[in-house]
């Protein structure tokens, strides 16, 4: 009994860690959603991206430093901007001749522009598979009295939420996070209240991608690999996430983010074959009680 | 009048022409200055690499011929699955009606192999596979068109496993991590069958689904049962997340880690760090010390700067014995090269080789290897040190493989 209580609690671990980084992940698509009503396919290959350049960073890095030394933490903190230029970059270029058009055009936009990234990345770095070392300080296993668990997972269980808290200070507290707000809650407000809608856009869709960057670059050292494809396994079930926590919604993105991974954790250790499934039948069991989302607005 | 007369002018100018097109189409198949070498791969996508060393192995062998056998030009054609079943198999009917090339090579996924087999018998079309389709030369599949060198599933637990029991005597219970997929089903059960048989126990199997991306709770649930041994029952990309999320926690102090089939496109997303300590079968390793390989290895490093993997083994011995057979039989006819390399044994990559005549699978030894240390690696590709090697494949009782079209070979 004692062996399946440990077996219980490393899934529940495992869960957490899928369930936090898909969260991030969610946090852009949603808030993307609820501002601009584009419905991103791209946020998938933004995450790879984020995961391919941190890799590429750390590597310049250490050729430049000559130490493998803090590598990692330096390309955790670039990869997110870079990720975030490229998406003002594609805001202004291609997004904005697309506001009043029909969604089937941004729809195809997205979608097109997610092969396009796809094809460069593998241009760029090329379609085999590459290895993502783990920062020195955070390799091996903690002997949790209970169980043994990986360094690095444990230290992205105490980051990720403190990364959450940060956004969500920065939505509720500050003049920018005001405005974003705003943004994605009654728009013609924010342009009859004198500020530049158009900026506010581009601010939103940089802020959405930089936190796709981020959720890859931390990804990397978990996926251990990077590989072309990265992008569409993780696009599917961020989009589940974004609307069972309710469309638009930054706390719900979180909310559903930590039940996927949780249901997928549990599902795992029962029946494997099914924690792919399970995720989108949790999904659709939602909607049927509360069709807005867990807590989205009607 | 008149209109009868044109009119019987145009039916003796077409009847004319027609004729001049049978007479020219007879022409030009029976004096034909070419033959046609055909690749149907995966050239694009996630998979493009291995599919470009597929190619690469092919051209070898050719430019060994100078692309030309019996006097005719070789013209080498390649043509795009792009992944994906339904477009694989059209562009493998396509190149067969279009090109009607004497010999096709491929290694996708099962599923498009075995309807390109089908379509290879329909065609009388010599076909040459590598990679996940491990059936092919299996009773109930095989056809008479079919050559396949990489092992079957059956061999690959006959050496890797009942190698590594043979190492490790004292490691007797074992668990499986299995990927949810036609192969991963039936190397779980040839490998089941071998621990067994070998006195040992499987303790469990988890199965993972294809496109798994956390191996997190499979590991957790393996560990949680304390097997001396966790088999990765995975291959292709799966297999390289499975292996990096075994070494993430840790399991490697807690049991040993074994990897049935491998490769080196694999070994390099693996990578030494998390691949050091763990036994590793593959179909084929660069370092093997014979003549055949120590060519192939050097001409490849010269022509492309890249150490073959063994799918470039496997291609190019398919490509090459393609070609000898010809030569031996002095044409270039389907039906007399399938004859010429029926039975035939040269010395191969992996040392004596021979193609077995009942079920066109070639037979070779499967190798079993331990991952190097960081620090014990002399380059970059030095994953391995191989530690032994069996060839193991059912014989004709255990594998009673009927063509359905017969045509016998007069030897």
């Amino acid at each position: 009994m004692e062996l399946n209580l440990m077996l219980i609690l490393s899934q529940l671990f495992n869960g957490l860690v899928w369930g936090i980084l898909l969260g991030l992940l969610a946090v852009g698509l949603t808030i993307i959603f609820g501002a601009l009503d584009i419905i991103n396919f791209a946020h998938g290959v933004l995450y790879m991206v984020g995961a391919y350049s941190a890799y590429t960073f750390s590597l310049v890095i250490t050729q430049v430093l000559g130490t493998t030394t803090g590598n990692f933490w330096i390309a955790l903190f670039f990869a997110p901007i870079l990720v975030g230029l490229l998406g003002v970059i594609v805001e202004i270029f291609l997004f904005r001749p697309m506001y009043d058009r029909d969604i089937i055009y941004q729809f195809l936009l997205t979608f097109g522009l997610a092969l396009v990234i796809q094809e460069l990345v593998i241009i760029v770095w090329g379609s085999m598979p590459m290895s993502f070392p783990t920062p020195k300080i955070l390799r091996g296993v903690v002997d949790m009295g209970f169980m043994f668990y990986p360094k690095y997972r444990l230290f992205l269980l105490v980051l990720t939420p403190l990364i959450m808290i940060a956004i969500w200070l920065f939505l509720e507290k500050t003049k920018y996070g005001s405005i974003i707000r705003a943004g994605t809650e009654d728009k013609e407000m924010v342009t009859l209240l004198g500020i530049n809608i158009r900026r506010v856009f581009t601010m939103i869709f940089s802020f959405g991608a930089a936190m796709a960057g981020l959720a890859g670059a931390l990804a990397g050292p978990v996926l251990g690999n990077l590989q072309p494809e990265l992008g569409n396994t993780v696009l599917l079930p961020s989009f589940v996430v974004v609307v069972l926590g309710g469309m638009g919604s930054f706390p719900g993105a979180i909310l559903g983010a930590i039940l996927v991974g949780l249901t997928k954790g549990i599902t795992t250790m029962i029946w494997a074959p099914a924690s792919q499934v399970v995720v989108f039948a949790l999904m659709a069991l939602i909607l049927i009680f509360r069709p807005q989302g867990l807590l989205g607005k009607r | 009048m008149k209109l009868r007369h044109s009119g019987k002018l145009a039916m003796v100018c077409l009847s004319l022409l027609s004729l001049t097109a049978l007479l020219f189409g007879a022409a030009s198949t029976v004096s034909a200055e070419e033959v046609v070498f055909a690749t149907v791969d995966d050239l694009s996508g996630p998979y493009a690499a291995s599919g470009d060393e597929g190619v690469k192995a092919v051209e070898l062998a050719l430019e060994d011929y100078n692309y030309t056998i019996l006097g005719k030009k070789i013209r080498f054609v390649k043509r795009d699955t792009q992944l994906k079943p339904a477009v694989g198999v059209r562009k493998f009917r396509d190149v067969v009606e279009q090109e009607h090339p004497v010999f096709v090579q491929s290694g996708c996924s099962s599923a498009v192999q075995l309807a390109m087999q089908e379509v290879a018998e329909d065609t009388k079309t010599l076909f040459w596979t590598q990679g996940w389709a491990s059936k092919l030369t299996s009773a109930g599949t095989a056809n008479r068109y079919t050559f396949r060198w990489d092992s079957t599933n059956y061999a690959i637990a006959h050496s890797s496993v009942a190698g590594f029991m043979k190492k490790l005597p004292e490691c007797k219970t074992f668990y499986c991590i299995t990927m949810d997929y036609a192969w991963g089903h039936d190397m779980y059960k040839e490998v089941d069958a071998v621990i067994k048989r070998l006195g040992g126990k499987v303790l469990g199997n988890v199965l993972t689904p294809i496109k798994e991306t956390d191996y997190s709770g499979a590991i957790t649930k393996a560990l949680s049962a304390k097997p001396d041994v966790i088999v990765l029952n995975q291959y292709g990309s799966p297999l390289i997340k499975a292996a990096r999320a075994v070494h993430e926690f840790g399991a490697k102090d807690r049991a040993k880690i074994l990897i049935p089939a491998d490769g080196l496109t694999m070994l390099r997303g693996i990578g030494s760090e998390a691949l050091q300590g763990m036994y590793v079968g593959t179909h084929w390793w660069h370092q093997v010390d014979n003549a055949f390989s120590k060519k192939l290895v050097a001409r490849f490093q010269k022509k492309y700067g890249m150490v073959p993997s063994y799918y470039v083994a496997a291609n190019y011995v398919g490509a090459l014995m393609t070609l000898k057979a010809m030569e031996r039989c002095g044409s270039t006819d389907v039906e007399k090269v399938i004859c010429a390399l029926e039975g035939y044994s040269y010395d191969g990559p992996t040392g004596r080789e021979e193609i077995r005549a009942f079920d066109h699978q070639v037979v070779h030894p499967f190798l079993l290897g331990l991952g190097k240390k960081p620090g014990e690696k002399e380059y970059d590709d030095d994953y391995l040190t191989i530690i032994g090697s069996a060839s193991v494949y059912r014989t004709h009782e255990q594998n009673p493989v009927v063509w359905k079209l017969k045509l016998p070979c007069d030897k």
